[in-house]
């Protein structure tokens, strides 16, 4: 039990310590995926707007979805689930196709996942100034709720590393993983109310969503841009908790891994 | 379809793997007299046979057959390899390819576990076994001496108090805010190894990363990295070419096929290489 304390905090020194490295490198897959094109970082704004302009069309326009403002409610719960979805998909892939960063570098190389999870919140963070653009177009509000905003990017951070840990180190052995993981992340979008309210699920499970830690999360993102009132600070602690473990158990076995990784790469 | 891991079952295979490796102790012994002590390394590559497939592991779990279909391969690249590397000594490992070099590297960087055997480090490790970790041909070469300088350990005030320093030295001033993928080969070796020089490390590893660029830069280099050894700092070089041993290194190791053949003056060692090679062609 002593030395997997040890390697805990031995973990957090580590990203303390390479924290402007994974801040450069994150910076670094935007920047390599924007190079050339005339907009730039731009584009991370135009991608949600299009993808907004035309959701709006779709489900006001032709589906005349009764609900107010659906294309918002959508929104809150399709751009942080999309950090998690495509950080976990990247990350899975990671390490096995890391190349002589994980057998030739002396770098630790949880860096390499965390500035995948660090370049797919880039992208999200750019995004939300179109979500709360189209609140007010809606004619909604956004206020003090926001407050929440920063801690629940934390709690998705460590319940998206913990995975992304997790499965990296697994997908070193096994490449089967980053397939299984595709459809995985599929199946848990649509198990959550995030393109139906929870209300039209049937009693019996509505309460049985919310075990689903993400579920949850995206919950938080519906109060807080689209029915502006606060999460409930107790869920709000226990899911911080839960993402802590995640977080703790995820990286923990990434450690305990670590060293068999250049074999295998 | 290839099954990698070298275990059957998936669930065993989770949680375990003390049964294939030995942890080693790594000591820290700061008053040593020594900057690295290794003993008795070994090192067995575990690998599946080539043809395996998910349906013969299949059968191999769900029968007691002793005559596994899955058959897993062994081959030894390190055995019993053990020295010592004194404070302040540059220390030379040379060989043919394939006698396990990088492999004794990476075990010491502690990128690779050993199978058996013991290693302490007494100081601070750099490694330069790679020139240009992590260069990316769309970033300028502004923007990869710094993502490549953190990577290899560097902190940020130190790259940026050396930008000019390492700019100067690369000889490329004219075209550092191009992406490299417009340089020539020549060049973007220059510009990591520019950057590679500046690590400051207690201990330093290289691997065959002394030759590069044309004449004139391989002066400066070999200027660069007498001024390295000079400062007191140990340094392990590894190479399959005699005269970088010959001219740097005060102690060396023949490593043949896995196991240490000769250990001490350099050109005696060097003559033993010679040996081999000889040996070889006859």
């Amino acid at each position: 039990m002593a030395s997997e304390k040890n390697t805990i905090t031995e973990g957090f020194k580590i990203l303390i310590k390479y924290r402007y490295l994974i801040w450069m490198l994150s910076l670094k897959e935007l920047k390599i995926q924007y190079r050339g094109s005339y907009l730039g970082f731009f584009w991370s704004l135009m991608n949600p707007l299009l993808l907004l302009i035309i959701y709006t069309f779709l489900f006001v326009i032709v589906f005349k979805n009764p609900a107010k403002a659906y294309p918002v409610y959508l929104f809150c719960g399709i751009l942080p689930f999309t950090w998690f979805q495509s950080s976990i998909l990247v990350g899975t892939a990671s390490i096995s196709g890391g190349g002589s960063l994980v057998s030739k570098s002396l770098m630790p190389p949880e860096i390499i996942v965390m500035s995948k999870i660090g370049a797919n919140l880039l992208n999200y963070l750019l995004s939300v100034p179109i979500l709360i653009l189209f609140v007010y177009i809606f004619k909604m509000q956004v206020g003090l709720p926001l407050l929440y905003f920063p801690l629940l990017i934390a709690i998705e951070f460590f319940l998206i590393a913990g995975i992304s840990l997790f499965f990296a180190a697994l997908n070193v052995f096994y490449r089967d993983i980053q397939f299984i993981i595709l459809n995985l992340t599929t199946f848990l979008f649509f198990s959550m109310p995030v393109m139906y309210f929870d209300n039209q699920l049937p009693l019996k499970i509505r309460h049985l969503i919310y075990l689903n830690p993400v579920a949850y999360i995206m919950k938080c993102f519906q109060d807080i841009f689209y029915f502006n009132m606060f999460p409930r600070p107790l869920f709000v602690l226990s899911i911080l908790f839960i993402s802590l473990i995640f977080f703790i158990a995820g990286y923990a076995y990434f450690t305990a891994r670590k060293e068999l990784f250049s074999e295998f790469v | 379809m290839h099954i990698l891991p070298r275990e059957r079952s998936f669930l065993v295979s989770l949680f375990n793997d003390k049964n294939n490796i030995q942890n080693n102790i790594l000591i820290k012994n700061p008053n040593s007299n020594y900057a690295i002590e290794a003993e008795n390394i070994t090192k067995v590559f575990k690998r599946l046979s080539s043809h395996t497939t998910l349906k013969k592991a299949f059968i191999d779990a769900i029968t007691f057959n002793k005559n596994k279909q899955v058959k897993i391969l062994k081959f030894t690249a390190l055995k019993d390899v053990s020295f010592k590397v004194k404070r302040g000594e540059t220390f030379g490992i040379i060989g043919p390819n394939g006698a396990g070099k990088s492999t004794l590297l990476k075990i010491l960087c502690r990128i690779m576990k050993p199978t058996s055997g013991k290693i302490a480090v007494n100081g601070s490790l750099s490694a330069l076994l790679e020139l240009g970790t992590g260069f990316h041909p769309e970033l300028t070469g502004r923007e990869n001496i710094l993502i490549n300088g953190l990577i290899l350990g560097l902190s940020k005030k130190e790259i940026l108090a050396k930008y000019d320093e390492i700019i100067e030295f690369s000889g490329i001033k004219d075209f550092i805010d191009e992406p490299i993928k417009t340089y020539s080969s020549g060049m973007a070796i220059r510009l990591s190894f520019s950057v590679a020089v500046n690590v400051n490390p207690d201990i330093l590893i290289l691997d065959e990363v002394l030759a590069v660029g044309d004449a004139e830069f391989q002066a400066k280099s070999k200027k660069r990295i007498e001024t390295f050894i000079n400062s007191g700092r140990t340094v392990l070089l590894v190479s399959h070419d005699k005269k970088s041993i010959l001219d740097y290194c005060s102690e060396a190791m023949l490593l043949y096929k896995g196991s240490v053949i000769a250990k001490g003056k350099p050109d005696e060692v060097v003559d033993k290489y010679e040996e081999i090679g000889q040996a070889k062609i006859i």
